[in-house]
């Protein structure tokens, strides 16, 4: 999926594969399996998949904090670098200063036994060496960006002490403290009251316009991706089967799986009672896909093709592709 | 009008804080609940609403109030008559992982409630057991497989089939999908419906997901610091939601489209915390539209149109809508 | 923090209390004191003498409010029929060797421990870690009293580069201090290595990763810190154990603490001795596990009095 951008692309990903072996060192797991798409500046994408759909491990991959024995391949170019080629030493002075990440759940992302100031520091001190009053008026000023009261009185609270919300607003400012061009953020609304989401996505979205980051929001949650991102990309078995701008998918879904995730979602405004669409059957085991298009199996258009070759990408529109043979035709 | 099945009136419920200062988690609670219908119970962190479960449970004792099944106060069963309410209300939980035994078989999870409250033979039970394995979706395989042999779908399947597998007359289901993929979702939801209208079911049915609460319930009550501060028909309450907070909660719901932003009421700050409830109105501290008489009094429950009821003084002074 | 020592203060005082009763009808349950003291062909009527002069025949309620006031008020157990001197002052003199010993021993088995449990971790399933696990499995199930003699044969008969027992230079404390350490630092081992795996393996270490923190500051600062938890508590465990249970390795040895003293003193029917010996031993007992609550504390902010 190239979705071309506009401006010069500030990360650009190719064909990105990470295969695991399974448990029983059996199957190779085909978590990640040829993701390609480019970010610009200032851009956010919704990555959309459920559990299974390998967008976890697409963050990983990304981060490139795959488990030792994965086999990786393609390319992730961050700001024109090449990640692949770099050693441990150089990927760990660009994480958390160039490309940064927001995980699910804040209350065990935090160390229970570190202050906040002494986890927000550590950041500031070991990529960006500051110090003494310099990195205290950079953590009040981080706080504050990040919509939390009384910031000197936090830096000496524990995480314990704090609710989820407050404890998600912390690990985003720990996110952007080295002013990264890339934020990613794993299902950071996962777990949290509905008003307290909808204030996070309002600094999510504050925090992208201000700094201009290139925001990947990762979730299983379409209405999260709507709220941000101006584009999307929904991911199956490892690949991304359709991606394009927000509302050109939303509107015309071209791939079944995208139609029928759509179809099945509870909807509060319309007031339709009785019976949801689901999607048949479960999600493939990633060791063991069928041959050709891996939703053939619960597709309820499949035809021959789909079950013998798999799908390229096709064109739906000039910003808008799904790898689907109905595409083609 | 026929007898509601479950009538809940006036219940509280109080905890010990460390200190020594109670937490109201439960504050005053009204509801009834009609033979097959589906009551909602809307509600952020703190509302009160987990509690509330608990206590139509039985898992907790009230500190105060009743809960009638069917005209019979149930607050002080015990023994006997207390095993003969459990088979009359039954529970589905959040998180299928933990909710089911990993060390025992579909078979014995199933079987167990039937165990535990009649006195059926092992050939009745078997029998039963296949028989709603087979209403839930499941294979008679499943019986005798694991619950880590399942997927999160599948496992809620068999946490449902606990839960009818006594026939009981209410269900209470506490968020029984919020841990599902969106996709599951859809199917559990239909099993849900099914089930309601195959045996009859009444569901009380927590969830803070409002596309959920509104595709499945005919009543929603919206909780907030232990109290009911809306509860209205479904249809009322989407079109015409009347309380400041339910107006607050539709507004934060995502969009399901790019166009269709609701214009968002912003308010600062979180849920509050139990322990220290603002006098008066409980959501005063944060309504975009307090009035002076908001801290000082606290309202009551009105009915207001459409068979719907508020507690807000704005309804009082006529300027809700 | 405050109210959570003083909680633990409290509790321990009360634990102290505990024992002392129990020391109490433990020595009044072993037999009549009296007849130890009257001669075997004693009258009745002097027997009776003897017991009202030692208050014997007042209600036990009364014998323990006097006991109690003798103890906590005046530190006086009575004489030791052995050494004819305050029981508790022969108890003290021994003390300082018995503090010596599972001090060592104790230093020992965390420092090894605690290294090798986390060489271990870092090395999950390569041979730094099968080994240290299988000489941690042998070190465990090794006799105690075996592994001291041969100590003894090898390193003091043979070698000579130690004494062969009793407790005099400093020399004389290596071996046993060794071999008491033995069984313990087995047990932290495990204990570190595991909790270190699942340290290493949390989310937050996940996130520290994310943010790029160098790998020394995970390992040793976040990691370690998380582990040392569960390896705190049952340090304290170990720690008492080698307090009270130094017998065997004191034999081997012939090292003078508070085990032989004990064992000698209840073979005698030395009952001030007895009782005295007891009391100190759990005395200190509940006063180092104090300090190991007192540390959890320190370490973990989540602690609060409830």
């Amino acid at each position: 999926m190239s979705l071309p951008s506009t401006a010069k692309p500030v990360l650009e990903v190719r064909e990105l594969k990470t295969w695991l072996r399974g448990h029983d060192g059996g199957a190779l797991l085909k978590v990640v399996d040829g993701i390609s798409f480019s970010l610009a500046a200032g851009e956010s994408l919704g990555i959309i998949g459920e559990s299974g759909s390998g967008k976890s491990m697409t963050a990983m991959s990304l981060m490139r904090l795959t488990p030792l024995d994965a086999q990786g391949g393609g390319s992730v170019v961050l700001e024109g670098e090449h990640l692949e080629n770099k050693s441990a030493h150089e990927l760990r002075s660009i994480r958390g200063r160039r490309i940064a990440m927001i995980l699910q759940d804040p209350m065990v992302a935090l160390d229970p036994l570190f202050s906040i100031g002494d986890q927000l520091a550590a950041p500031l001190a070991n990529h960006l060496n500051l110090s003494g009053d310099a990195l205290e008026a950079r953590m009040i000023e981080l706080l504050t960006a990040v919509g939390i009261a009384a910031p000197a009185d936090r830096l000496e609270q524990y995480p314990h002490e704090m609710s989820g919300g407050m404890l998600q607003r912390v690990v985003s400012a720990m996110a952007i403290s080295c002013d990264p061009a890339v934020l990613i953020a794993d299902e950071p609304t996962t777990g949290l009251d509905v008003t307290v989401q909808a204030q996070f996505l309002d600094l999510l979205e504050d925090l992208q316009r201000r700094r201009n980051l290139a925001l990947i929001l990762i979730t299983h949650d379409v209405g999260v991706a709507v709220r941000i991102c101006q584009r999307i990309a929904v991911m199956y078995a490892g690949r991304i089967v359709e991606a394009g701008p927000m509302e050109d998918v939303l509107e015309r879904p071209a791939h079944p799986y995208t139609q029928l995730l759509l179809a099945s979602a509870p909807h509060m405004g319309g007031m339709q009672r009785g019976s949801l669409p689901t999607i048949p059957g479960t999600p493939p085991h990633l060791g063991r896909l069928p041959a050709g298009c891996a939703f053939a199996p619960r597709c309820p258009q499949a035809f021959d093709r789909c079950r013998v070759d798999t799908p390229p990408e096709f064109a739906v529109s000039a910003k808008h592709s799904a790898r689907c043979w109905l595409v083609a035709q | 009008m026929t007898q509601p099945l479950l009538v809940v009136a006036d219940l509280k419920k109080d905890f010990r804080a460390a200190g020594h200062s109670k937490v109201h988690a439960v504050d005053g609670v009204n509801f009834t609940i009609g033979k097959g219908e589906t009551l909602g119970l809307v509600g952020e962190s703190g509302s009160g609403k987990s509690t509330t479960a608990r206590l139509l449970l039985r898992l907790e004792d009230p500190t105060s109030g009743k809960i009638m099944l069917d005209g019979e106060d149930v607050c002080a069963a015990r023994g006997a008559a207390l095993r003969k309410y459990r088979t009359r209300v039954q529970a589905v939980f959040q998180d299928p992982y933990s909710s089911l035994s990993p060390r025992m078989r579909v078979q014995e999870i199933i079987a167990e409630p039937l165990i535990a409250n009649t006195s059926l033979a092992k050939e009745e039970i078997a029998v039963r057991v296949a028989d709603i394995l087979a209403r839930v979706g499941l294979d008679r395989e499943a019986a005798s497989r694991y619950p880590h042999e399942f997927s999160g779908g599948q496992r809620q399947r068999i946490a449902i089939a606990r839960g009818v597998v006594l026939h009981p007359e209410l269900l209470v289901l506490d968020e029984p999908v919020s841990a599902l993929d969106a996709s599951v979702r859809g199917q559990i939801l239909n099993l849900l419906s099914e089930l309601q209208e195959r045996i009859g079911l009444s569901y009380l049915f927590i969830s803070h997901d409002l596309d959920v609460v509104a595709h499945m319930c005919s009543t929603i009550a919206v909780m907030y610091l232990g109290r009911i501060v809306e509860i209205a028909p479904q249809a009322t309450l989407f079109k015409t939601p009347q309380h400041p907070y339910t107006k607050v909660l539709f507004s934060a719901a995502l969009p399901r489209r790019p166009g269709a932003r609701t214009q968002r009421i912003k308010i600062q700050g979180e849920p509050p915390s139990p322990l220290n409830p603002p006098p008066g109105c409980p959501f005063h501290t944060r309504c975009p539209w307090v009035m002076p008489v908001c801290s000082q009094v606290r309202p009551e429950l009105r009915t207001t149109a459409d068979g719907a009821m508020t507690a807000c003084h704005l309804e009082d002074a006529g300027r809700l809508g | 923090m405050l109210a959570y020592a003083l909680k633990r203060i409290q509790l321990g005082l009360i634990a102290i209390l505990v024992v002392s009763v129990f020391v109490f009808i433990a020595v009044r349950l072993s037999g009549d004191v009296s007849l130890m003291l009257v001669a075997t062909d004693a009258t009745p009527e002097e027997l009776a003498t003897v017991r009202h002069e030692l208050g014997l025949d007042r209600p036990l309620a009364v014998q323990y409010g006097l006991f109690a006031q003798r103890v906590f008020l005046h530190g006086d157990f009575g004489t030791s029929m052995r050494y004819g001197v305050p029981a508790l002052d022969v108890v003290l003199g021994r003390l300082p060797a018995t503090i010596q010993l599972a001090g060592l021993a104790f230093a020992l088995a965390l420092l090894l421990g605690i290294g090798c449990g986390v060489i271990a971790a870092l090395h999950r399933d390569q041979w730094p870690d099968k080994i240290l696990r299988s000489v941690a499995a042998l070190g465990q199930s090794t006799p105690n009293f075996w592994i001291g003699m041969m100590f003894v044969l090898i390193f003091a008969v043979h070698l000579g580069w130690f004494p062969t027992g009793g407790r005099g230079s400093l020399s004389s404390l290596v071996l046993p201090a060794i071999t008491l350490a033995i069984p313990s630092s087995a047990s932290i081992l495990r204990i570190t290595r595991s909790a270190m795996i699942d340290a290493l393996g949390s989310e937050s270490v996940n996130f520290l990763r994310v943010m790029g923190t160098p790998e020394r500051d995970i390992v040793w600062q976040h990691a370690l810190r998380n582990a040392l938890i569960p390896v705190v508590a049952l340090a304290g465990i170990q720690l008492g154990m080698l307090v009270g249970g130094a017998l065997i390795v004191e034999i081997v040895f012939s090292w003078p603490g508070l085990g032989t003293l004990l064992v000698d003193a209840i073979n005698r029917r030395d009952y001030s001795l007895i009782q005295a010996s007891v009391f100190v031993t759990s005395t200190f007992l509940v006063f180092l596990n104090l300090m190991v609550d007192l540390l959890f504390g320190v370490i973990d902010p989540r602690i609060s009095y409830r």
